[in-house]
């Protein structure tokens, strides 16, 4: 019902727009424009005030951190990519290879907490999604210039994130790790494992 | 002499029968292979060039014309909510919508997290190479989209747009808004995108890389 009635001002909303005329790459432009906010208020709910991103959170945790894995742990081999993670998270079937020398890879616990790791097309750390990041950090690890985002803030407001981003250099794949953690001390736990992956020298490697 | 008349009907029934498939044939335009591919992947049974009255029943969700725009379809999966739309040419979005309606170019838009890093990465893989940099201006003040654009010649192409992280405004926080276009015929920037596009990166265009 609320998408038919989403739609339905959309299309009310572009008439009138018709009606006052003007050319029709401007009306086409905001009849899409109009239906993609309809979209995010469906996804989203209330609009949000807009503005630049909210102020750090008290409790958000530092990307720099550089603690070990807290115990228990499980550690996952593949052979391409190996990562240590709380012992609770059991893989999402088995990895998806690619046909360009990659993988991906999926892994959840017990309370719902996620992380998946793949191959990434995006050129920088932040291409392609945005968010109040809490936290950032660079550092060198597993072979490649790592860059860690750690965000306290999701979508439905539960969802804590560490993103991580793997440049190996040259033309090899880009590796992502993104993990959605449903407590910040399991976004603790997540922001750790960024630091036990293992990367094959075969990643990228076409067979 | 009648014994002619009823071949002559048949004859002309299936004269104008050849005739409306000729014609059907010369104004469909030609889409790329990679191009349908990605559409396929996407949206199943979708066809560029194909008319909204073949279409219908191959979208799971009633669809609804939007003015100057085309025919819109909400979709929910267990990715979450998106959008098809159906995007007919200047020549029809002038009208008031109608089954006879041929779609210029195909849409999904989606707010899924990751789909952005998923898709890029599937269209990487397809056209095997790096994508054209472009920003689209929204109606909205410090709102920009960023493009990645794959061109098969003169032929069709496939944009990936997303939200810009460089954004000073936005209206659901952590929310990226992605959308797949993809389309035949020659990019023809704005026109193709349906926003207001320019050629440069929207960091280069809100003056934050050089």
């Amino acid at each position: 019902m609320l998408p038919a009635l989403a739609l339905a001002l959309v299309a009310t909303g572009s008439c009138r727009r018709a009606s006052a005329g003007g050319a029709d790459s401007t009306q086409a432009a905001a009849a899409s424009d109009s239906l993609s906010v309809a979209l995010e208020d469906e996804v989203g709910g209330p609009p949000s005030a807009g503005g630049p991103p909210a102020p750090l959170s008290p409790d958000s945790l530092d990307a720099c951190t550089a603690l070990p894995p807290s115990e228990p742990t499980k550690r996952m081999e593949s052979p391409l990519v190996t990562i240590t993670l709380p012992a609770d998270f059991e893989p999402l079937g088995a990895p998806t290879p690619s046909g360009n020398g990659t993988a991906s890879y999926q892994w959840r616990g017990e309370d719902g907490s996620r992380v998946q790791i793949l191959a990434s097309g995006a050129s920088s750390a932040h291409e392609g999604w945005t968010g109040p990041r809490a936290s950032e950090c660079d550092f060198q690890a597993a072979g490649a210039q790592v860059h860690v985002d750690v965000l306290f803030w999701g979508l439905t407001g539960t969802d804590r994130t560490v993103r991580a981003w793997f440049d190996l250099g040259g033309d090899r794949p880009r590796l992502q790790y993104v993990a959605h953690a449903r407590t910040l001390d399991r976004q603790d736990e997540l922001l750790r494992a960024v630091r036990t992956v293992w990367i094959s020298t075969m990643w990228g490697v076409r067979q | 002499m009648r014994a002619f008349v009823l071949p002559g009907i048949i004859l002309g029934l299936a004269l104008a029968w050849l005739g409306l498939r000729s014609y059907d044939a010369l104004t469909r335009p030609d889409v790329p292979a990679q191009v349908q591919a990605v559409v396929q992947r996407y949206a199943p049974g979708i066809q560029i060039g194909a008319t909204v009255r073949e279409l219908r029943p191959r979208v799971s969700a009633p669809l609804t014309y939007v003015p100057h725009l085309g025919w819109v379809a909400t979709l929910r999966d267990k990715t979450g909510v998106s959008q098809l739309r159906l995007l007919v040419s200047e020549q029809d979005r002038a009208g008031a919508g109608a089954d006879g309606d041929r779609v210029d170019a195909v849409e999904l838009v989606t707010a899924s997290p990751d789909a952005y890093i998923t898709v890029l990465t599937d269209l990487t893989t397809v056209f095997r190479r790096m994508p054209r940099e472009g920003c689209l201006t929204t109606p909205e003040p410090g709102k920009y989209r960023e493009v990645r654009l794959w061109t098969v010649g003169d032929d069709g192409g496939v944009a990936l747009v997303n939200d810009f992280g460089g954004n000073t405004t936005f209206r659901h926080t952590g929310m990226v808004v992605v959308a797949l276009l993809a389309y035949a015929g020659p990019f023809r920037g704005s026109a193709t995108l349906r926003e207001s596009w320019t050629a440069r990166s929207c960091a280069r265009l809100t003056g934050l890389a050089q």
